[in-house]
């Protein structure tokens, strides 16, 4: 698994470690992990730069349908927040969706199906200029 | 003060309500108005709170979970959304003005089923005899005058029977009398947030089967870009500000509820009352409405001073620290059916917080003041 604090697009990280230097003494060992999804979302405390995190918004019709549909998926042990949908991802306008890791979509997907929740539509993860997120 | 009014609002609350209020006014924004942590902390509690109002009642989904500002509004929604001029609409005869009034100004062909206080059987069996011709039903589950518990489950069944959509007043009754959405199948049930669900004051709750009309029209956080409200619930009746504080107080009141049970709080009210009943004697000049079968009434209880107006009566009690509700309660149709409507009546309700000592005590200044009249 890749792990490396670039300011661009890499493999979703299961973790995200730094080799430091203290005073005069080289150390190799990461003294700190972010551990996904805890610190997902969340910049990289060590550079300060950030990286992006490849995910996918789910969009919903509306607020409540997000909040149910993330929880869903919790109880599912997919990790998922809730979060303004992208204005062009929705026709009507404003609305919100779950993010969730790229990697966990089809089964997301899958789940919200089966508990008959609506997918509005679905920022392409293909196209993360537009969808993609900084952090 | 001694404060027998529960059933105009809750007085006494649980802690946590101030508590959860405080918090949300210092800490929680608008929901679905942004993505910011204060806007997403209200958005929270406003599912936490639908969540836990559809676990309490039995809805199948939080969305037809409808925050309102009591239940006044609720109960217009919901009549707006099947009433139009000359709809044929069936109610008992223990309605509150918040159904006759709007059923009025919507134009609609009332007709009211007068049947006997505390006679069940009576009530369905004029019901049976006359729904045939009926477009909507309206009915009470518990009446605000007299604690009249309706037989509502079988009204809901006659209903369905003949897929008459029905729409239930619980006021009087949720947080109290347990009441299943799902196994009613109504198609809208309103209630205050701030009666038996011990929220505070501004908030109301309209469970929705289906869609509905709205009744306010204005921003919702969602599909901005229509010139309409949205097509779904409950973005489709909740327009404008969310009482953000009130729902977190709300959901605070709801929770109390569900660690301590319904039947828990109803006999621990009655009980009460029945101490209250035992403890004014017969021995003064009033009238009081009490059912022979306890299934039959909630925590209400009425009665008539035979010598006094009940005004006067109330107003002597409230110079004595304990506060009634007297009058016509904003319920002349129920007034009306048991023929109370000319002198009115002074209405006592109790809380699960009252104290045997609050009852005693107002038992005595009841007595006191009966006798002397």
């Amino acid at each position: 698994m890749p792990s490396s604090c670039l300011n661009n697009a890499i493999e979703l990280p299961e973790s995200h470690t730094h080799t430091i230097v203290q005073g005069s003494a080289k150390s190799r060992a990461p003294i700190r992990k972010h551990d996904y999804p805890e610190h997902f979302g969340q910049p990289c405390f060590v550079c300060r730069k950030g990286f992006f995190k490849l995910h996918i918004i789910l969009v919903c019709r509306s607020l409540t349908t997000a909040q149910k549909a993330a929880r869903i998926l919790q109880k599912d042990g997919i990790y998922a927040s809730v979060t303004k949908a992208p204005q062009m991802t929705n026709p009507g306008g404003c609305t919100y969706g779950v993010k969730i890791a790229e990697t966990k979509s089809e089964a997301a997907i899958g789940i919200l199906d089966r508990a008959g929740i609506q997918i509005v539509a679905e920022s392409s993860t293909q196209d993360r200029q537009r969808y993609g997120e900084r952090v | 003060m001694i404060y027998l009014d529960s059933a105009a609002t809750s007085l006494y609350k649980p802690e946590s309500v101030q508590t959860a209020m405080l918090d949300a006014l210092h800490r929680m924004a608008s929901p679905g108005r942004g993505a910011h942590a204060a806007s997403m902390l209200a958005a929270d509690c406003c599912f936490q709170c639908r969540d836990a109002i559809a676990a309490l009642f039995h809805v199948p989904q939080p969305e037809q979970v409808v925050f309102t500002f009591n239940a006044t509004h609720a109960l217009n929604i919901a009549i707006r959304s099947l009433v139009h001029e000359g709809t044929h609409v069936l109610i008992s005869g223990y309605e509150h003005n918040s159904v006759t009034r709007p059923l009025h100004a919507a134009g609609a062909e009332i007709h009211v089923l007068r049947t006997p206080l505390f006679r069940q059987e009576a009530f369905l069996a004029e019901l049976e005899k006359q729904i045939e011709w009926a477009e909507v039903v309206v009915c009470t589950h518990a009446s605000n005058v007299f604690g009249y518990v309706l037989p509502i489950q079988s009204v809901a069944t006659l209903c369905a029977l003949r897929e008459i959509p029905l729409v239930i007043d619980a006021s009087q009754s949720a947080g109290t009398l347990e009441l299943n959405f799902s196994e009613l199948g109504a198609a809208f049930v309103a209630m205050p947030g701030h009666k038996g669900l011990m929220g505070p004051q501004g908030t109301g709750v309209l469970l929705c089967k289906n869609d509905a009309f709205p009744l306010l029209y204005g921003g919702s956080g969602s599909d901005s870009r229509r010139e309409t409200m949205p097509d779904f619930l409950p973005d489709r009746l909740e327009a404008g500000t969310h009482n953000v504080a009130g729902i977190a107080g709300l959901l605070a009141g709801v929770r109390y509820i569900q660690s301590i049970g319904c039947n828990t709080i109803l006999m621990r009210e009655k009980a009460l009352m029945r101490r209250f009943i035992d403890g004014i004697g017969h021995e003064g000049s009033f009238c009081l409405f009490v059912s022979e079968n306890p299934l039959q009434q909630a925590s209400v209880l009425s009665l008539i001073p035979l010598h006094l107006d009940a005004e006067a009566f109330a107003e002597k009690l409230n110079e004595n620290g304990v506060a009634v509700r007297a009058g016509l309660h904003c319920a002349p149709t129920a007034h009306e059916t048991v023929g109370t409507i000319s002198t009115g009546m002074v209405r006592f309700s109790f809380s699960p917080f009252n104290t045997e000592q609050q009852i005693d005590r107002a038992a005595e200044i009841c007595r006191n003041n009966l006798k002397n009249t």
